[in-house]
């Protein structure tokens, strides 16, 4: 095991896809064993996939509850009123103390988290959104450490999250853009990837060798601008030779308005984002 | 022959001979005395223009070019073959100089036809900012032409603005480019003030401000060398009311508006020289 590794026990509640691309990140890096992981779902039969790894089962949120020092809130977020109660019931009283909490709930405000969780002594919250590249090494995420979470808290879910991609600490007002760009994002480029395809198998080419080639470019270019630090338009500039094949595309692009498509993209969905952390 | 003090002919005498004659005149190129310029006879305010100079004026296109060592080409282009004519069939005159021409849309191979053999060709394409010396100019080499005649083209253009070597085959995109390119920022300018009207400002401060910002911007593009984008960038706080300007320009297709009519006038350029072709 490296410096970095986790001594901390970690325990799931909620075993979807988020809570395994968590964990999986973190054991394949050698930072946490499955030993040390605790995951409830309501049919145990479906954890049975983290027991073969060595990861400990339930179907009680208070057994997570009493024996993580790290908790993650993984469920639906219409299933969290149903799973805290759960887990309140289901633990033994004086046990839940000085636990973190990490909450990857879309839209559940940090208030909200603390409302539900201040009865227990000693408790901090961080909420977090990721995204789902989280699950191939490549998230994009963002966390906001709730009013009791301390600086080891922040690095703690720092490194969690950095062995799957970019993460970063942002003020809670932003994270209805943030989500909007890198939680809905991969859909935005899901949709590129096909309509880029779609052209090329129009001109031709195979639909495998369409999609790989698409997919592997917008990877590429994501790569370039990380790597090399280049305005996005400089790096254009470098595709687009003088009266060549580049810029012809570039302007059937600028013709359509694709910029302002993303533009409102982001900008519709920001608002949607804001609208849904109203209803709560 | 250094390119100090040089004795300029103007064949055609309109405003752009004019915006030049001063530019040469102020960058200490050359002395109003020893300036002339032929004129039609019916133009009395270019005669006059360039008479409040202290340089000379004529009718005949032939003393112009006796009396100088460099010529500029400046008459309108339908009137080019005649007045290069005038200067082919003149006999016992000194046609070995250099002659630039600024008229639009005839070709290096045109001007070296209309003139004698021995006289030695540059195309030059400035734009109109020249007349307040911030033109954007190119220029093209003739079959003859010298390093010399370029190193006194290039000392002459700049006296009015910036001047870059080009070759002939660019000459149409540069045309719809910093050739017609200024009247799309007067467009540009002319909105950006009747955007501000509408909010409020009198006209007259939103004409300065406008203008002024485009003269700014331009600036900022051309001597940081910075990309336009990192600029827009810097300029685009988040949140703030640059974003919601921009985005507004890119839901009208901004962009492709300008990219179009670069294209379109380009297409249209090569459609007219081609319909000129002889």
């Amino acid at each position: 095991m490296t410096e970095k590794t986790i001594k901390q026990k970690l325990g799931f509640i909620g075993a979807g896809n988020m809570a395994n691309a968590i964990c999986e990140g973190l054991v394949r890096k050698g930072r946490v064993a499955y030993s040390q992981i605790y995951v409830s779902g309501p049919r145990l039969q479906h954890l049975e996939s983290w027991k073969t790894k060595g990861a400990h089962i339930t179907t009680k949120n208070g057994y997570i509850l009493d024996e993580a020092d790290v908790i993650f809130l993984s469920v639906k977020p219409h299933i969290l009123p149903e799973a805290a109660a759960n887990m309140f019931e289901t633990s033994q009283p004086n046990k839940a103390t000085n636990k973190l909490f990490i909450s990857i709930l879309a839209g559940v405000t940090l208030e909200s988290l603390e409302n539900i969780l201040c009865r227990l002594d000693g408790t901090r919250v961080v909420r977090v959104m990721p995204n789902t590249p989280l699950m191939v090494g490549e998230g994009c995420v963002v966390f906001c450490p709730g009013q009791q979470a301390t600086e080891d808290d922040i690095a703690l879910v720092k490194s969690i999250f950095e062995v799957s991609g970019m993460c970063q600490l942002v003020p809670e007002a932003m994270i209805n853009g943030v989500g909007a760009l890198a939680g809905s994002g991969p859909a935005y480029i899901y949709l590129i990837i096909e309509a880029l395809s779609d052209g090329a198998v129009k001109m031709g080419i195979p639909r495998e060798m369409a999609t790989s080639f698409a997919a592997q470019t917008v990877l590429g270019a994501a790569k370039m601008v990380l790597e090399t630090g280049k305005h996005p338009g400089a790096l254009k500039d470098e595709v687009c030779s003088p009266g060549g094949t580049t810029i012809t595309g570039i302007h059937a692009l600028e013709r359509s308005g694709v910029r302002s498509a993303f533009m409102d993209a982001v900008e519709c969905a920001t608002r949607r984002s804001a609208e849904l952390g109203q209803k709560k | 022959m250094s390119s100090k003090l040089m004795k300029i002919g103007f064949i055609g005498g309109g405003k752009m001979a004019q915006a030049l004659a001063k530019g040469f005149i102020s960058a200490g190129l050359a002395k109003a005395e020893h300036m002339i310029s032929s004129c039609h006879p019916s133009d009395l305010d270019s005669a006059k223009a360039f008479k409040d100079l202290g340089a000379e004026s004529h009718f005949e296109n032939v003393p112009v070019v006796e009396k100088s060592d460099v010529l500029i080409v400046a008459v309108k282009p339908s009137v080019v073959p005649i007045a290069l004519g005038d200067i082919k069939k003149a006999s016992g005159i000194d046609t070995d100089k250099l002659f630039l021409s600024i008229a639009m849309g005839i070709t290096i191979k045109q001007l070296e036809q209309h003139l004698p053999s021995n006289a030695r060709v540059i195309r030059v394409m400035p734009n109109t900012p020249a007349l307040v010396k911030s033109g954007a100019s190119v220029f093209v080499r003739g079959s003859k032409t010298t390093d010399q005649d370029v190193t006194i083209t290039k000392s002459l253009l700049k006296a009015v603005g910036t001047c870059e070597e080009v070759t002939e085959n660019h000459l149409d995109a540069i045309t719809a480019l910093s050739g017609s390119g200024p009247a799309y920022v007067y467009v540009l300018i002319e909105s950006l003030a009747d955007g501000g009207v509408k909010m409020g400002l009198p006209r007259d401060l939103a004409y300065r401000l406008a203008a002024q910002t485009v003269l700014g911007a331009g600036q900022m593009v051309r001597d940081t060398n910075i990309h336009p984008g990192v600029l827009k960038d810097n300029v685009t706080s988040p949140a703030g009311s640059t974003a919601t300007g921009l985005h507004y320009l890119e839901q009208k297709g901004f962009r492709a508006a300008v990219i179009g009519a670069i294209e379109a006038a380009t297409q249209r350029c090569i459609q007219v020289s081609g319909s000129q072709a002889k």
